[in-house]
């Protein structure tokens, strides 16, 4: 069994002559939370609807718990809790749509249902086009929690949520979920979020994937330098950007921070500053080099 | 489970169409019979062949149309209403393949249509042997000038049948509709695909009179004989070209569905 919960290969999504994705190549372990990132539009929802059996893709392949998306879809949607579009049956009370769900997957369990209803403070009898906004988005995951999946697909479930809520979700992501060695695959840009519970990251811009690491080691890899002096050097595989203002070169680095230093200083540059970045920052270098729509947050 | 979802959706139209075809065709089964026979004073047989005949006929017309009309409606319920609803999504990432949820969804109303159409013509066809037992006649209905004879049980299933066929094409092509804009108000494209069919059947009526286009409902009897009732020549290949196209629908609405992004 391979340890991969999701691989895509080369995995390419054309809408007429526009690319939404772009040989994608992506790789979530299992048991890990994966945070997938990237601005509206970057290409986030077609990749996770392409995984869902929703939408097929051009060209390339994605593998589902080792199943092939587009061709074993029942088997992957009993065994993955998908939240999509965070819309369900609007006339149905949530008791009946958890009626209506059990029939569909085998491994249902209402002890869940009930547990995480009363967790989350769901009103069971509203309908679901009276709950609120927050409401709506934790039975949506309620259902697929119940469905006792091994891997969760969540597209922007903390979007337009209160901190009250996002925070209750998360903590039930991580503690109830996640903490069970299973898998959740996450798309957002709200960064702070994803980096308080994510293991893995992969931010994905026009259809890119830019990066896929460990969140520890982007963090432990990314710095921002600055630097005075002369000759200092314009390009090099380890430089992500550099910028020059007022005689200060400010580098942010993805890789090979010691050599770097070492060879800046063997060419007489002084060194003012070496600092830790964190996922926004590095989001916002990575993705934002044009500075055009990226989130608020991310600037923060 | 998904039967539920569609009673729940779909539920006050199919009591109220149940209740008011069982109304509406008993009383006028009892009404129009007895009216019809009180009228004629001693009838012959011949009268009361034409009577039911003409009851027969008049049963087909109003049922195929009410039950159409309901078929029209029903066919704004199922895949293309949750598409229509945003709920397109979380339906279809249920573990079923997406032509599981068409044939239920068709499956569901045709076996309605059924329903309702087998009881009413069955309380029409009690009142109907009521009659002809009442004048100690044997219930059966002459045609093809006297040379044979169909049973009124036998008649009553050509309406049914004909019935069927008229409202499965109508909802099938509904449906279909539905699909394919992806929301409820499909059921308004389905209706102007048949607008656009009388249309045309009314400009070839005009400009081409030998060419005819196939009627919704389908001809029992043949037109302008005065000898009494003909069947109509090829009913039986009638039936299952109509069937084919009531079949047809659901299958090319399947072949849309699994091709459509979501």
């Amino acid at each position: 069994m391979t340890d991969l919960a999701i691989q895509t290969h080369a995995l390419t999504k054309h809408y007429g002559p526009l690319a939404a994705l772009d040989r994608v190549n992506m790789h979530v372990e299992r048991g890990s939370i994966y945070g997938f990132l990237g601005r509206n539009g970057a290409g986030k929802t077609t990749t996770l609807r392409i995984l869902a059996g929703l939408a097929p893709a051009t060209s390339g392949s994605a593998h589902v718990l080792g199943l092939v998306a587009g061709r074993d879809n029942i088997e992957i949607l009993e065994r993955t809790g998908f939240v999509i579009d965070k819309m369900l049956l609007p006339y149905m009370t949530g008791r009946e749509l958890l009626r209506f769900n059990r029939g569909f997957f085998p491994t249902w369990s209402d002890a869940l249902a009930r547990r995480y209803a009363e967790t989350l403070e769901i009103p069971m009898d509203r309908k679901f086009k009276k709950l609120s906004h927050g409401n709506k988005t934790k039975l949506c995951l309620l259902l697929a929690l119940a469905q006792s999946p091994e891997l969760l697909i969540l597209d922007e479930p903390t979007s337009s949520l209160d901190p009250l809520v996002t925070d209750q979700l998360l903590r039930v992501l991580v503690e109830d979920f996640a903490n069970d060695g299973r898998t959740i695959l996450m798309s957002s840009h709200h960064l702070s979020e994803v980096e308080k519970i994510a293991d893995w990251v992969g931010i994905i811009d026009r259809g890119h994937l830019l990066l896929e690491a460990r969140l520890d080691d982007i963090r432990a890899r990314y710095r921002r330098i600055r630097v005075t002096g002369e000759q200092l050097p314009a390009t090099s595989p380890e430089i992500l950007t550099r910028q020059t203002s007022e005689g200060v070169t400010e580098y942010v680095l993805c890789a090979g921070e010691e050599k770097f230093l070492a060879d800046l200083r063997a060419n007489g540059a002084t060194v003012l500053e070496v600092l830790p970045m964190n996922l926004s920052e590095i989001f916002v270098e990575l993705v934002g080099k044009e500075k055009n729509n990226v989130p608020v947050e991310a600037m923060a | 489970m998904y039967l539920s979802k569609l009673w729940r959706e779909g539920r006050i139209f199919t009591i109220l169409a149940a209740v008011a075809l069982l109304l509406f065709f008993a009383g006028v089964a009892r009404i129009n019979s007895f009216v019809n026979m009180a009228h004629l004073q001693n009838p012959t047989p011949d009268q009361v062949y034409g009577a039911v005949v003409g009851l027969a006929m008049g049963l087909l017309y109003s049922e195929s149309i009410l039950i159409s009309f309901w078929g029209w409606l029903s066919a704004g319920i199922g895949v293309g209403k949750n598409f229509g609803e945003d709920s397109g999504s979380y339906l279809l990432t249920r573990p079923r393949t997406r032509a599981w949820f068409l044939w239920n969804d068709w499956g569901y109303t045709m076996a309605q249509i059924a329903i309702i159409v087998t009881a009413t013509n069955l309380i029409f066809l009690l009142a109907i042997h009521h009659i002809f037992a009442l004048m100690h006649m044997p219930a059966a209905v002459p045609v093809d000038a006297g040379s044979a004879t169909i049973s009124v049980t036998f008649l009553i299933l050509l309406v049914s049948i004909a019935v069927l066929l008229c409202a499965g094409i109508i909802y099938g092509l509904s449906y279909f509709s539905t699909i394919l804009i992806r929301r409820t108000s499909g059921v308004m494209l389905g209706a102007g695909i048949l607008l656009g069919y009388f249309i045309l059947g009314g400009v070839l009526h005009h400009y081409a009179p030998s060419v005819h286009l196939p009627g919704l409902v389908m001809n029992i009897f043949a037109h302008g004989h005065h000898t009494g009732p003909q069947l109509s020549g090829g009913l039986a290949a009638n039936i299952l070209a109509r069937a084919a196209v009531v079949l047809a629908l659901p299958f090319a609405t399947q072949l849309i569905l699994d091709r459509a992004e979501i």
